[in-house]
């Protein structure tokens, strides 16, 4: 019997071992792997893209203020990098090319002043979208969510990065407005118009802008949205 | 945008930081404050030298969290100065954060140059997942490690505000999303970068520029440095164990026996 008994195992180590390095080629277990292989991320791709290595029409790097035929044509009309004509000088734009020659790329272009603040800077070939206070929410707001128990009325904490909102958290009792339409319609979209008739920044859990999105947050989100 | 407990609207970093000796006299000087800071109207003091105290107009920039004042006539060299920043308070919060002070001095030579700065030259990520103690969750988020290049300026490397840039992954399809402006750090500490996942798998791609103390900035966001995440949840199936001791291999050595365990139970359960 004893003999007997090291043959499952034996099937199994096979068969773990297929399956491990089935996953490794699939890419799978990538932390648990890293950990014992290697710190994550520091993979080949983990280099640094200088543009400048790139053949300059290279489709993915193609700026944003050309357009995108006339890229193409560009990237047929140049098969080859020897067949390149020679540099002709032209006033540097924000296109990730050497414009003017001078072996620089996107050099000493100004930033564009955002209405609402903060500048737009040429990076990589365009220029980045206006900043913004935070990404997602200010840290230390909340906003109102609908529990589908006890009092359906609850509030989600923005993380402290404002980069995420937490889970709903129940509210103990709901603001005396719309207690009646809570114990009535339960959670419900008249219970979402209550909050937001009544002042409050709500999830757009029942949609009544219509819009499709049942996480944006409707209402009176100052304070909770990153728009200044 | 760094993370201050549960959102605090305390102060971050000030540009010039305290103790630069190096600052230009055209300089305009600056302080970081937490996401949830606002500003309404309170004092930054400028301390001259020979003690006299200016109470300075200051704006703030709300995208960045950063208020500034810029001296109305060209600071003199020498020193000591020192600059108050406030304490200011939260959107949602009504007590006031941390404030803060920096002392410089001054040098005569004025900043007329642009910074030059290498960029962002490497990265590399990790997944943090946690539980938030301000949120009561569990808040999962890629860290990016970005190793930065050389930088300078004739106004002094201490006096260069960092700016990043998210140019690749899915929250910067369009256009490059500005991601963190602090303070440059110490030459050879990289700069760390929290994204939520949805915003960081793929493959995602940084660029940076540094900003002087009279807004001009280096041509630097050419330069991107690139990683290759991957999306949790990861593939656990063969960890029994802690893998610091014993790893794959022992890992599957455990789930060997199991099998060889249960294989040898049901044996002898046979009649």
């Amino acid at each position: 019997m004893r003999g007997t008994a090291l043959s499952p195992g034996s099937t199994s180590l096979a068969l773990c071992s297929a399956l491990f390095a089935t996953l490794v080629a699939a890419g799978c277990g990538r932390t648990s792997l890293d950990q014992a292989f290697g710190t994550p991320g520091t993979d080949a791709a983990s280099t640094a893209d200088r543009p400048a290595d790139r053949p300059p029409d290279h489709r993915a790097d193609r700026p944003i203020d050309r357009p995108a035929d006339a890229a193409v044509d560009i990237a047929v009309d140049r098969p080859v990098d020897h067949a390149l004509p020679s540099c002709v000088p032209q006033p540097e734009i924000c296109n990730g090319v050497d414009d003017n020659c001078n072996g620089a790329v996107d050099e000493n272009l100004p930033a564009i002043p955002c209405p609402n603040g903060g500048f737009q800077y040429c990076v990589a070939g365009r220029y980045s979208d206006c900043p913004q206070r935070c990404e997602v929410c200010v840290p230390g707001s909340a906003r109102t969510c609908f529990t589908s128990f006890c009092t359906y009325w609850g509030t989600q904490p923005c993380a402290p990065d404002g980069r995420s909102f937490g889970a709903c958290q129940e509210a103990k009792s709901v603001p005396p407005e719309c207690e009646a339409i809570a114990k009535s319609m339960q959670r419900s979209a008249a219970l979402e118009q209550c909050c937001l008739d009544n002042g409050y920044c709500c999830v757009d859990t029942f949609d009544l802008d219509n819009d499709g999105d049942h996480n944006e947050m409707l209402g009176n989100c100052e304070a909770v949205s990153c728009v200044p | 945008m760094g993370a201050t407990p549960c959102g605090q609207p305390d102060l971050v970093d000030m540009v010039p930081p305290d103790g630069a000796a190096d600052v230009p006299p055209n300089a305009k000087l600056a302080a970081h404050y937490a996401a949830s800071a606002d500003y309404l109207g309170e004092a930054v003091v400028l301390v001259l030298p020979d003690g006299e105290e200016q109470t300075l107009p200051a704006t703030f920039d709300a995208t960045e969290v950063r208020l500034s004042i810029a001296p109305p006539t060209p600071l003199a060299p020498g020193g000591p100065y020192v600059v108050r920043w406030p304490s200011l308070r939260g959107l949602n919060a009504t007590a006031p954060g941390k404030g803060g002070q920096a002392t410089f001095s001054v040098v005569a030579t004025p900043d007329s140059t642009a910074p030059t700065f290498d960029g962002v030259v490497a990265a590399s990520w990790d997944l943090d997942r946690s539980t938030n103690d301000c949120t009561n969750s569990i808040e999962e988020r890629f860290s990016f490690d970005l190793e930065l290049g050389i930088a300078g300026d004739d106004g002094g490397r201490d006096d260069l505000t960092l700016l990043l840039f998210q140019t690749s992954g899915p929250a910067a399809n369009d256009a490059a999303v500005q991601v963190l402006a602090r303070a440059l750090p110490p030459a050879g500490e990289s700069a760390r970068v929290e994204l939520p996942t949805g915003d960081a798998v793929g493959r995602i791609c940084f660029a940076g520029l540094v900003r002087d103390t009279t807004d001009k900035v280096s041509s630097s966001a050419d330069r991107q440095a690139c990683v290759e995440t991957t999306a949790p949840p990861f593939f656990r199936g063969c960890e029994l164990g802690p893998t610091g001791r014993s790893g794959p291999v022992g890992s599957m050595l455990g789930l060997l026996a199991i099998v060889w365990a249960a294989r040898r139970r049901r044996d002898r359960s046979r009649p």
